[in-house]
Order: C-alpha cells, then structure tokens, then sequence
C-alpha cells in the first residue's frame, strides 16, 4: 500500500484542527484500504462501518501522537473492533444481518459499464474462493499484510497476538496458498 | 531454503508486490496484486459527504452541547462543557504511540470517555468495555473486570454470558480471591478469548460459561502470591484442524 507520502504531520496537525482539507486527505488516504479489508474480511456492511471507523478516529485524533504507521496502525485497530462489534450484534440479530461468511455483495462498490461490473463480479469471486482455503486468523492477517500495509508488529498489535503468532499464520497462508496454486495448476 | 521456508525479507517482498526473491513466491504475486486490487476500490459515499461531519468531531464540536435530552447527571455535563476532550489525553497501548480513549472504570478520565459516549460520540462498543476489563485485571481486579465485561454483555442483550460472568465475579470476591495469580490469569484468557473469537449465539454463550466456571474452580483454590498480568498470546490460534469457517474455538483450547 502505498503511503501518505511528504506532508503527512502538517496533514495531522490540520486534522487535530478540524481542518476539512486535511480529513479530505486521510480519508482519501484509508478510507478504500479500511473499506476492502471490512469487505474482505466478510461485513455486511463495509461502507457504514469505513464511516464509523473514521467517526472514531476523528473523536480521538487530537489525543494522538505517533508517525504515519502508527496512525494506520491505530486506524485498522478501530476498524478491526468494529468489525469484531458488527459480528456480535449480528449474531443476536440474524434476520437483519448477514452472516459474517456470507460473501459481500460486489455491485455494492462498483460502477461502470455492464461488462465492467461483470468483470468486477469475476474478479470479486475469485479473490474470494483464493482466500476460501486460509483459516479466520490466517486471511485476517494476510489482509492485514496486504491490503492495510501493515507490518509484522503492526500487524500483532491488532490482532492481539504476538509477532510470532503472525509470523507463523502468515507463513501457513502462504504455503497454503502456494500448495492451492500447484493443484490447480 | 527448503520448500515452505521463506525468509521474512521474501514474505515483505511479496506482501508489498515486490519480486521476492525467492523463486517459488514469484507465483503467488498475482495473487497478492488481485487482492490489493480488489480491495482499493472507490469508496462510497465520496469524501465530501462524510469529511464536514469528521472536521468537526475532530474539532469536539460536540464540547458544550446540551447532553440534558439524554438523561445524564449534572456532573457529566459539567465535565463536557469544561473541556473534556482536553482532558482525553493520551495513554499509551502497546508499544506505538496510539492514542485511545483507554482510561478504565475508576480512572479518572473513565468518566468523560462514558461523557462522550452518553451523548453519542464514540459508541464505545464491547471492544472497548474488554479492553477495560483487561486493564482491571492488570490493575489486579479481577472480580471488578468480571463485573465490567457482564455489564458490557447485558446492555447488548446477551444475558447468558452476563450471568456467566457475575457468577464468577461474585466467587471470586467470595473467596478473596482477587490476589490469586490463578484468577487472574484464568480472567485473562477468558477476556482474550472474548475479544479474538468468532463464536458466536450460542457458542459464545457457552465458550464463557465454560470459561466462567474454570475462574470458579481457581477462586475455590484459594489466593496464592501476585503474579504479572496476562502475557501475549504466543500461539497462533491455528490448529491443524482448525479449518475456514469452523467457530467456537478459542486459542488454545482445542
């Protein structure tokens, strides 16, 4: 995932202000990243969620000190709860939620052209039978790893496990994703 | 390198869409490339529908508004309208610099995390009551973590796991067990396991009833020396049959 790049403390300190241009920034920034991983990850709805994620960073953002890693980091621990939080409450709501497998709807994020959404379909599914095989800890951090650009520790700090808890579920996903890439071929 | 042993540098290459350097990785990079590709897609609604509302709860516009329609007490609209985002000052989680509204029941800024939270900001979620719960077992209460997580559970309706946690909450307290390492370790996982697991409905319900009971049996043990709080988990949650989409396991309990 590419980074914030130049500009990302005068970004920060603008956002602590409530400057609009600067929430622009972040949003732009990780809303799409957050966005993905929830949908991913199997929310049901991955939209509402970005939006509370970002809801929640904003209360807080005036308490935060940290550099641009830290602050992704921070972001995807928020987005992570809230998916955890979706979960339980859909749970003990299961005629107004969808399951957390349940496959995302992919129409919901494109737009386009007929064969633009087809496509977009053909490209939704198979990401979604590629991850099918990885464990619930495993695709969570491949995700993590991929889509949020996090790292090793980063990546431990939302999952709540250790960094060689991560080291080895991310080494099992890849070996599980290799060994799926040589059946089929 | 044998098969199936990557170096770090080559899991980093291929994670970020690098050539790793490792041969047989190389395949996999189209894998990786489909899943950022399918993940960055354009968000809806645009940035400019949400960025006013998150400029101004950056700004804690919401500091000084009228909390009476909710009901709260006189003391938290006086901690609002006195500048309690000022206040929310930053405690440190883990080894980065993240901020958090992460003061426990009892810290002195807990009342203006439940201020804010009285008048919608920040719902908080059960995320957070066990994250608080963790930080009471640090501080050595565990009876009083157990007691948080129930009231947690039963505001969101789930009064199997609220009963669960009071029973082990008041056997805990029954025995004078607060100092007991055993407790609080057992209090530890049993919080861990809440906030990593996918059980849910039932499965939930029963996985902390069984948990509940295992802090009974410790609080029935007796108390025994201080110990540290819980450690991270080491392992990686990841049996050999824990296959996608089985739920109702927790770490280590296989």
């Amino acid at each position: 995932m590419a980074g914030f790049g130049e500009g990302f403390e005068s970004a920060l300190a603008a956002a602590k202000a409530g400057e609009e241009w600067a929430w622009t920034a972040l949003y732009r920034y990780l809303s799409g990243p957050v966005q993905g991983y929830l949908r991913l990850r199997g929310s049901s709805d991955p939209e509402d969620l970005t939006s509370e994620t970002f809801l929640q960073v904003a209360k807080g953002i005036r308490s935060f000190e940290g550099d641009e890693p830290a602050f992704r980091s921070w972001v995807f621990v928020i987005a992570h709860r809230r998916l955890i939080d979706e979960r339980r409450k859909a749970s003990r709501r299961p005629s107004l939620a969808a399951t957390p497998e349940e496959a995302p709807d992919p129409d919901r994020f494109r737009g386009g052209d007929v064969e633009d959404e087809a496509m977009a379909r053909l490209g939704s599914a198979q990401v979604e039978a590629t991850l099918a095989p990885l464990t619930k800890d495993q695709k969570e951090v491949v995700l993590l790893r991929i889509v949020a650009g996090l790292s090793v520790s980063e990546t431990a700090e939302v999952v709540k496990k250790s960094e060689g808890a991560v080291r080895i579920l991310q080494h099992r996903a890849v070996a599980t994703l290799r060994r799926r890439m040589e059946e089929g071929a | 390198m044998s098969k199936e042993e990557w170096s770090d540098r080559d899991l980093e290459s291929l994670f970020a869409g690098r050539e790793p350097t490792e041969g047989d990785l190389a395949c996999l990079a189209p894998i990786v490339e489909a899943i950022r590709r399918e993940a960055e897609n354009p968000v809806r609604p645009e940035a400019g529908a949400i960025v006013p509302a998150l400029a101004e709860a950056a700004k804690g516009s919401a500091v000084g508004a009228p909390v009476g329609h909710r009901g709260s007490k006189p003391w938290r609209r006086r901690l609002v309208t006195i500048g309690g985002v000022a206040a929310l000052a930053t405690v440190g989680v883990g080894s980065a610099a993240v901020a958090s509204d992460g003061a426990a029941p009892g810290d002195l800024l807990y009342s203006v995390d439940q201020a804010f939270e009285a008048i919608g900001i920040g719902d908080g979620g059960i995320q957070e009551r066990l994250d608080e719960a963790t930080k009471l077992t640090e501080n050595g209460q565990p009876d009083q973590a157990l007691e948080h997580a129930a009231n947690a559970y039963r505001k969101e309706g789930n009064d199997e796991a609220a009963r669960a946690l009071v029973q082990a909450a008041v056997s805990v307290q029954n025995q004078g067990a607060e100092r007991s390492a055993e407790v609080r370790a057992q209090v530890s996982e049993m919080l861990q396991w809440m906030e990593s697991t996918d059980a849910e409905g039932r499965n939930f319900g029963q996985g902390v009833s069984e948990r509940a009971r295992g802090v009974e049996e410790a609080a029935s043990r007796g108390k025994s020396a201080d110990a540290p709080g819980h450690n991270k988990d080491d392992s990686a949650g990841d049996s050999g049959d824990d296959s996608p989409g089985n739920s109702g396991r927790g770490r280590g309990t296989d």
